[in-house]
């Protein structure tokens, strides 16, 4: 099991600020991506690539890096800080 | 030598100008940036701004960019604030300040980490306003600045 963590729109809208996901290890940001979206099909916009970034034990991450067990992965908009 | 503050309490420009400049007699210019929360943004009748953050990546984040400017110029210290939380117009948001041997370091290094926290660090602000709470989108224009650094994306 993989615990996501959403913040910002993405935590607002599904309304949850974090949703543990069923996966085999290793994984990659794209299979836990393709999983929240079936999971969370009214959200597609929101979760989907080109707008979600995924970081993955606190570093930006591309669509291929991979996760093991334990590792800290969160969803989120792009950054509007400063 | 690096500073990096995210907390919900102001701070006093004087102060930081000070901690960036005592004891540093080969220091020759410190540059310093201060972002406000202004009455219009994406929207009109903006009142305030609500600041979230992702604990514990964003002061990383922010450590990460303060160390890139410190591997391209002359840094000789560097302070970044950003507070998060609710903050009303007119309220001080981030604060970033650069000491150098030289103004052309100190300048460049300073509008460096501006452009990088605009696109790297997780922050998110959302505008509260008369007719209520929207989240502001990101800005191709942020972007567009961070990528005229010419240096490639973190990841």
């Amino acid at each position: 099991m993989i615990r996501v963590l959403f913040f910002a729109k993405i935590k607002d809208e599904i309304g949850i600020d974090f949703f543990d996901i069923k996966s085999d290890f290793p994984t990659t940001v794209s299979e836990i991506r393709n999983s929240l979206i079936s999971e969370f099909s009214d959200h597609e916009p929101l979760l989907k690539q080109g707008y979600a970034l995924c970081a993955v034990n606190q570093q930006i991450s591309n669509e291929e890096t991979i996760i093991n067990l334990d590792d800290e992965v969160a969803f989120f908009p792009p950054v509007t800080g400063g | 030598m690096i500073k990096i503050v995210v907390s919900k309490d102001g701070f006093s420009i004087d102060a930081e100008y000070r901690h960036l400049s005592s004891d540093l007699p080969s220091c020759g210019a410190v540059v310093t940036f201060t972002g406000l929360v202004r009455e219009f943004s994406e929207r009109t009748g903006v009142t305030g701004m609500r600041l979230e953050h992702y604990p514990g990546m964003t002061e990383k984040a922010l450590g990460s960019i303060c160390a890139l400017a410190a591997d391209r110029w002359d840094v000789q210290r560097c302070t970044v604030i950003h507070r998060v939380g609710d903050l009303k117009t007119e309220e001080q948001i981030v604060f970033v300040g650069v000491a150098s041997a030289h103004r052309e370091d100190a300048f460049e290094a300073c509008r460096f980490i501006m452009d990088y926290l605009k696109t790297e660090a997780p922050f998110w602000k959302k505008e509260l306003t008369e007719d209520g709470e929207f989240w502001v989108e990101a800005r191709d224009k942020d972007q567009k600045a961070r990528e005229c650094w010419g240096t490639p994306d973190s990841d």
